[in-house]
Formats: structure tokens, C-alpha cells, sequence
């Protein structure tokens, strides 16, 4: 299901200030590409370009291309794009009117799909990827708020799932959880790799050294360097990524 | 030796937490003396005019005022309050913005006058259905304001998990935002309702008020602040009696709106 993801000269702006500057990466399928940097680099601000949410906001545009399949991201409808390109957010936000079930069929109904048994079929299918379906398979129709904000978050990945996307986006997605939800979460990434692409934006440079195939540091809009983390970590080619690494940085 | 000096300077500060208590205290007491005395006013004098038969004849005006003027302004101010949040930081709507806090800003005498130069002329009459019109043109730009202040603090999240999982704006927002939106949005048209019975000042031009029950919807009516306005002038007491009731009704249905709306927003966070 995975397809690689490919950037070139990717320039972000929010009305006339320029948040990215020519970011050019591939993020290989069957691989987790973990994001670093400070906060304020424009970590999000690419991965909302990724699945064209960075132009919802008023007044945001980019410039540069994403490439998903030898398809241009940016010649297709955002809707479509959104179906590719799942993305989970920092903190966790089910739907709170619905329920547990109605949360992971939510994309679904959204595109348009009534089927029941499919329904059913996929947010068990999703549920038990995201391996919470064990814990939620008795109060299926609850309402979300009964659950922990781990468990919530994970429902957050189930959601994303249901709809099948090529790429799967994780926007830090454990910095609002108790470490034991967090290395869950964790360990999912690493089980999820094997059947999509992964981004995964993290500010805990242990996580992503544990975690990715490969790397990217962002400071102040720019991709400094890329690499495998093993390389980015102990042998960085960039006097900014040795700078940063070291504390010196922001 | 520093030990004392130590000792001694924490006494002081302490004595300085008293004094600035007690200063608190004084304050706030002097803030509420007004709130309890208009209380305490309002109850002892109105008491004795209740249950006359211009009471019933204002509550029923004041009741069906507000119920028709934001029957005209709910929809629209809570449609305004959407497209404002939707529109953010575009140039037409920060024109339309700058209109609507005009318009809020504006004195409500204004209104009065300006839907009295409109409605009251034109149909020939000062009625009930003009008094509603210049209430709802008066509520209407705080329930837009309500409605984009709420849909910023409670949903942008949201409304991103919806479109992420490709559902389209419209989708999005009545699907997913809506139904969170239903007991915050119930607060501010309640709020609005508390804001709309008050207002005196544009129904004197527009629903003049009568001392009868009104023959239909395009006749003047009496309400409340109305029946306030006009028997306080009045230099009979008997007449004066009715003011003091009229207030005390109006402050005991403010009171059971302003509980109803805070028991609603309490079960929001649940
Ligand atoms: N909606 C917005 N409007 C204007 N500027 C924004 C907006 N969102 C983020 N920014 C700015 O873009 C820069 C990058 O932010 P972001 O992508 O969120 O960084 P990160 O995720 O790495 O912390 C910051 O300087 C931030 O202030
Ligand atoms: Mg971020």
C-alpha cells in the first residue's frame, strides 16, 4: 500500500512571511522518516503541505510540488489528497458527539460510503492495527470521552486508517501523553511501517533515533541535513546539525 | 543577629498581607453595596404592584418580542458568526467585520430611529413585529460575534480531523463542527435573549407600547422595559407601583435565563 513521498522545493508562506524555504526530501515507502527540530521550524507547517491542509488557513500558500506515485499532489483535488495522506494531530481530537465505533467510521461516512458490513468490517480492521481493538471491543459504542487520552490517540490512528491511505502522517503525536501511552504509540509506528509511509514529526530526539530509517533536522524553515539517524546523530556533516545536537542552537 | 533581622522582616510582610486584605475586602464590599441595594429596591417596592393586569399584558409582550426578534437573528447573526470564522483574514470580510462592530458599538436609540424610518413608516403602524425587527437588528451582531469566538476556541482541531479524512469544507463543518457546536450556540442566543429583553431605548420608537393587550402583531405592544420606562415617569404612585413591578418581573426572568444558560454550560465540559 506504501508509495514513496517526494518533495521539491517546497516553500511555505503565511500571507507574505516565508515559513519554508526550498525544502526538497524523499520519504521512502515501508519506512518511518522522523522530523526534527526546535519548536517554531516548520515541522508542521510541512507536513501540513503534505496533505494540502497548509492551504485551508487563511491567507497560506506554498510553492514546489509533492510527488505520491508519480502523481503531483498539487494537480489533484485536496480531497483526494486527504485520502492518500492520513494525517494524526498533536493532541488527540476524536469527535466528542460520537461514539468510539462512529469516530473510525467517521472518514467513511465522509467520502460518501453506507455500506454496514464494509463499515463494520473496516473499523474492526483499523481498530485492530492501531491495537486498541481489545480495548475497546466491549464499549465499542461509547461515547470517546470514557477513554484515556492514550487510548484516544490511538483512536486517532484508527480513524486515519479506515480510509486506506498510502502515507500515514504523525504530527507529535505523543507529546500530550503519559510516557507508557507514549512508547505504545511508539511501538505502533514501528508495526505500521511495514504497510505504509511513514512521517513522524517529533521534538524527542531519543524517539526518533529509535525509531527512523531516516532523519531530517529543520531549523528556521530550512532542511539542514538528512540522513540515516545513526549518521545524523554521530556524524553530522552540518556545523548547524552539530550546533543543534549539541545544545548550541536555539 | 540576622536571624532576627530575618524574623522581623517577615513580620512586616505580614502585616502589609493583612492590611492589603482587609483593603480587598473594603473594595469589594463597596462593589456589591450597589448590586444589593438595587436588589433590595427593586424587591420591596415592586412587590405590592404584582400580579396587576398590565404585568401579565408586558411579560406576554416582552415574551413574544424577543422570541420573534430572535427568531429573525439567530439564524442570521449564528450564519454571519460562520462565515466570519470561515473568511478570517481575507479583505471583504474584514470590511464586514469593521461593519459589525459599528454596528454592535452603535447606540441602540440609533437602531430604534433607523427601523422606525424603515418598518414603522411603511407599514403605517408602531407594532410589536417593528419592536422585533429593531431587537434582532440589535442582537444580531453580538450573536455573529458569539458564534466565531465560540467556533475559534472550541473547534479548529476538530474541524482539521474532518477535513484530513477528506471530507469537504461544507461536510466538515455541518457534520463534525455543528453538533459540538449545539450547546454553545444555545448559551449565546440565550445571551442574546437577556441582552434583547432589556433594551428599552429602540422600542420606544418602534413598539411604543399600550396599556392593552395588543390586536395582532402589527399593533403596538407593550413589554417590560417599556412599561418600566413610561410608569416611572408617571407622577402618581399608584402608577409608579407598576415601574417597580415591571423591574422586579424583569430582574427574576434575567436571573432564571442567566441560571438556565450557566446549568447548559456547565453539562458542556462534561
Ligand atoms: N496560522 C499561522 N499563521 C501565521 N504564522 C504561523 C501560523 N502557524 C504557524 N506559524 C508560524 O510558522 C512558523 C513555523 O511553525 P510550525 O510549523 O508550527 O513549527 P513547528 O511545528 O516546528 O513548531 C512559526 O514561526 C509560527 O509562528
Ligand atoms: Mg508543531
Amino acid at each position: 500500500m506504501g508509495k514513496s513521498l517526494i518533495v521539491e522545493t517546497l516553500s511555505a508562506f503565511y500571507g507574505k512571511q516565508q515559513i519554508l524555504r526550498h525544502v526538497s526530501m524523499t520519504m521512502p515507502e515501508h519506512q518511518v522518516t522522523t522530523i526534527i527540530g526546535p519548536s517554531g521550524s516548520g515541522k508542521t507547517t510541512f507536513v501540513r503541505c503534505l496533505n494540502r491542509l497548509h492551504e485551508t488557513t487563511p491567507n497560506a500558500h506554498m510553492e514546489g510540488s509533492v510527488w505520491l506515485d508519480h502523481q503531483n499532489l498539487y494537480e489533484l483535488d485536496p480531497i483526494i489528497v486527504r485520502r492518500k495522506v492520513g494525517m494524526v494531530f498533536q493532541a488527540p481530537n476524536p469527535f466528542p458527539t460520537k461514539t468510539v465505533y462512529e469516530n473510525v467510521a467517521a472518514g467513511l461516512r465522509l467520502n460518501g460510503i453506507r455500506n454496514k458490513s464494509i463499515i463494520s468490517e473496516q473499523v474492526e480492521k483499523s481498530l485492530q492495527l492501531s491495537s486498541l481493538w481489545n480495548e475497546v471491543k466491549n464499549s465499542l459504542h461509547q461515547p470517546v470521552w470514557n477513554l484515556t487520552r492514550g487510548q484516544q490517540q490511538r483512536l486517532c490512528i484508527a480513524r486515519a486508517l479506515a480510509i486506506e491511505p498510502s502515507v500515514l502522517i504523525l504530527d507529535e503525536p505523543s507529546s500530550t501523553l503519559d510516557p507508557l501511552s507514549a512508547l505504545k504509540i511508539e511501538e505502533l509506528v514501528e508495526d505500521l511501517k511495514s504497510s505504509y509511509t511513514i512521517v513522524l514529526v517529533t521534538h524527542n530526539m531519543q524517539q526518533a533515533a529509535r525509531v527512523a530509517d531516516l532523519t531530517a533536522l529543520f531549523l528556521e524553515g530550512e532542511l539542514v541535513e538528512q540522513g540515516s539517524p545513526a549518521d545524523l546523530f554521530t556524524r553530522p556533516r552540518d556545523k548547524r546539525t552539530e550546533d543543534y545536537l549539541t545544545g548550541r542552537f536555539g | 543577629m540576622k536571624e532576627e533581622l530575618f524574623i522581623r522582616a517577615i513580620k512586616k510582610r505580614k502585616r502589609r498581607d493583612q492590611w492589603f486584605f482587609v483593603f480587598l475586602l473594603v473594595m469589594g464590599f463597596f462593589s456589591l453595596f450597589p448590586l444589593f441595594s438595587v436588589l433590595y429596591y427593586v424587591v420591596s417596592k415592586g412587590w405590592p404592584g404584582l400580579f396587576a393586569a398590565n404585568d401579565l399584558i408586558s411579560v406576554f409582550g416582552t415574551l413574544e418580542m424577543t422570541l420573534f426578534a430572535l427568531l429573525f437573528a439567530a439564524p442570521l447573526g449564528i450564519g454571519l458568526g460562520f462565515y466570519l470564522y470561515e473568511t478570517r483574514g481575507t479583505r471583504t470580510v474584514t470590511v464586514i467585520r469593521f461593519i459589525a462592530e459599528l454596528l454592535a458599538g452603535m447606540p441602540s436609540i440609533l437602531v430604534g430611529m433607523v427601523v422606525y424610518a424603515i418598518v414603522v413608516i411603511s407599514t403605517g403602524t408602531f407594532s410589536l413585529f417593528a419592536g422585533s425587527v429593531s431587537l434582532a437588528v440589535f442582537v444580531l451582531p453580538f450573536l455573529a460575534r458569539e458564534t466565531e469566538d465560540r467556533l475559534i476556541a472550541s473547534t479548529s482541531t476538530l474541524k482539521e480531523g474532518a477535513l484530513a479524512l477528506g471530507a469537504s469544507n461544507s461536510r466538515a463543518l455541518l457534520q463534525m463542527v455543528l453538533p459540538v457546536m449545539k450547546r454553545p450556540l444555545l448559551v449565546a442566543v440565550l445571551l442574546g435573549v437577556i441582552r434583547a429583553m432589556g433594551e428599552t431605548a429602540p422600542l420606544i420608537f418602534t413598539s411604543l407600547g399600550n396599556n392593552f393587550w395588543p390586536a395582532g402583531v402589527f399593533s403596538p405592544a407593550s413589554t417590560l422595559s417599556l412599561q418600566i420606562y413610561f410608569d416611572a415617569l408617571s407622577p402618581y404612585t399608584g402608577v409608579q407601583a407598576q415601574a417597580w413591578a415591571g423591574a422586579l418581573i424583569l430582574i427574576a426572568m434575567i436571573m432564571i435565563l442567566f441560571l438556565v444558560a450557566r446549568w447548559i454550560s456547565k453539562g458542556e465540559s462534561k
